[in-house]
């Protein structure tokens, strides 16, 4: 009853968001500013591990963006994702929303978007953004590269937000956001789908890339936690969200994030992020770093406990013309629950050097080194159109 | 003689609001340069203002606006950038068309003839730049076209 009740609020207050923009906006609804635009990218990866065997895949993804500007002051975005997994084409909706941007520097954003939690997830994952073929280890992601084992995946939730952007002096801005949005949910194995050989498939739908933790080192099984898996919300809990940052024209970010939410249909287990993310230019050099910490709360048999993991990279890249080396460095640091290591260290350098045919148009050339693992060779041809 | 003072007056007047209000443009077109460098290469490499037309930028820099948290001021100064180095260099497939004017908010009509009228007629029937202004962003972008930025 009481999320039948929510649920109803909700959709009023959504109505109501929506309404009174599209009020305002109602002479040009229909005019000759009314438009769409196709955009998005795409990518083709070449992945080969130098064992003995040498193996080796080809891999592609492409995902359009839809624009739909109504008037000046409304506009509907979104994003559908295309890739290869395994065996199987994967797809997903990365974002559908609308913004509301009639404010001088308030926006407000309804429907599914990507969280703003650091600005790797939010704003440079895409394949003709990211630097290198594959994501820094504190993100997963199944499209345009390789998937990892990962900390969190890209963000994206179905909810609202509020956006706001305060100038301090002539070169600063105070960069602030919050988000309400249905939250993680915990996810069950599907067996029957692993078996026929799609590694990622859990029940409740979603795609690979949307889990954020898979098997345990231990014998302790930790519960999988999914983002923006469904518009059926596990419980009546909702994730609350912020950010906010530090501008300082195009050569100096700093940003700060958390979010709190309930992950079980009980709603007793805490799921809590932390993120600070240093982005920083000058000179044609290109230096990003974040750190993410996620507490994730476990029931045991014997109590309860918690299960806490840090994960950070730098990445440092150079223009010279056209081409651009790429160095980063990732690191997943052990988690532990009663003592015991649950998630082992993990750590990974990555060095490139990209060839741009075009401003949006890379070719990526990287070589991975996994400390804890295999090492990969990548070469990824990839498009922003 | 009292109404030719008023008259002269009235003109001189319309004279310095027409001056001013096209340094105004001119300013803003400016100011919409330095936040398209500065602003799009924050995430990644700025792409060519040619790459879409006026009204295809207006809906991209409102995506824009919400993904960098741009003020509208900040986006509507970069479109009429964007809508400039278009009209400069006849990049609007449309020959007759209402395009906004992203820089007061109101709809111009504007006949783009770029085959046709010379690029110093566009402009003065636009009104919203100064040759000088247009040379240095023209430069401006050459010179980020060709360091591939």
């Amino acid at each position: 009853m009481i999320k039948e009740s929510n649920s109803r609020i909700a959709a009023v207050f959504i109505a109501a968001l929506l309404g009174v923009p599209s009020l305002a906006s109602a002479q040009s609804l229909n005019g000759p500013l009314s438009n769409v635009v196709l955009s998005g990218y795409g990518s083709a990866t070449f992945i080969a591990v130098p064992d003995s065997d040498f193996r080796n895949d080809f891999t592609a993804s492409v995902s359009p963006v839809i624009l739909y500007s109504m008037g000046d002051d409304l506009l509907f975005e979104t994003e559908l994702e295309f890739g290869l997994s395994g065996e199987l084409t994967t797809t997903s909706l990365e974002y559908a929303q609308i913004d509301y941007l009639g404010f001088e520097r308030l926006q407000f954003v309804a429907g599914k978007f990507l969280l703003p939690f650091g600005t790797f997830s939010e704003r440079l994952h895409p394949t003709w953004i990211n630097k290198l073929p594959t994501m820094p280890l504190v993100y997963g992601h199944a499209h345009g590269g390789v998937a990892e084992e990962s900390l969190l995946p890209i963000l994206s939730d179905a909810g609202l937000m509020a956006r706001y952007k305060a100038p301090v002096g002539e070169k600063w801005a105070v960069d602030i956001t919050g988000w309400i949005s249905q939250g993680p949910q915990l996810q069950e194995h599907d067996e029957e789908a692993e078996s026929e050989g799609d590694p990622h498939a859990h029940k409740g739908g979603g795609s690979s890339r949307q889990i954020s933790a898979s098997l345990s080192e231990a014998e302790i099984e930790i519960p999988l936690v999914g983002f923006g898996i469904g518009f059926s919300d596990n419980n009546s809990n909702k994730m609350l969200g912020a950010r906010i940052g530090l501008v300082h024209g195009p050569s100096f970010e700093i940003y700060f994030s958390a979010f709190h939410a309930m992950y079980d249909p009980g709603e007793y287990l805490d799921l809590t992020g932390f993120n600070i993310s240093i982005d920083y230019r000058k000179a044609r050099f290109d230096v990003r770093a974040e750190v993410t910490v996620l507490n994730q709360e476990l029931e045991l048999e014997d109590g309860f406990d918690t299960l806490s993991r840090t994960g950070y990279y730098i990445q440092v890249a150079r223009r010279y013309g056209a081409f651009e080396p790429v160095v980063r460095w990732s690191h997943l640091l052990e988690g532990k629950v009663k003592g015991d290591v649950i998630r082992a260290e993990r750590q990974q350098i990555a060095v490139g050097l990209n060839y741009w045919i075009e401003p949006s148009v890379p070719v990526k050339l990287a070589y991975q080194v996994g400390l804890d693992g295999e090492n990969l060779i990548l070469l990824q041809w990839a498009f922003g159109f | 003689m009292k109404n030719y003072l008023i008259i002269a007056l009235v003109a001189l007047l319309s004279g310095l609001l027409v001056e001013q209000t096209s340094a105004q443009d001119s300013n803003i077109v400016a100011e919409g340069a330095r936040l398209w460098a500065n602003n799009c290469t924050r995430c990644h490499n700025a792409r060519s203002p040619l790459e879409r037309n006026d009204r295809e930028w207006l809906t991209i820099m409102n995506h824009m606006r919400a993904r960098a948290n741009l003020t509208k001021t900040e986006a509507a100064a970069i479109t009429a950038y964007l809508q400039m180095v278009n009209l400069q260099e006849g990049n609007n497939s449309t020959t007759s068309e209402s395009v906004p004017d992203s820089s007061t908010g109101l709809k111009k009509s504007i006949s783009i003839k770029s085959d046709l009228v010379s690029e110093q007629k566009l402009l003065q029937a636009n009104g919203r730049i100064s040759v000088d202004d247009l040379e240095s962003l023209k430069r401006l972008f050459s010179h980020m076209r060709t360091r591939r930025l």
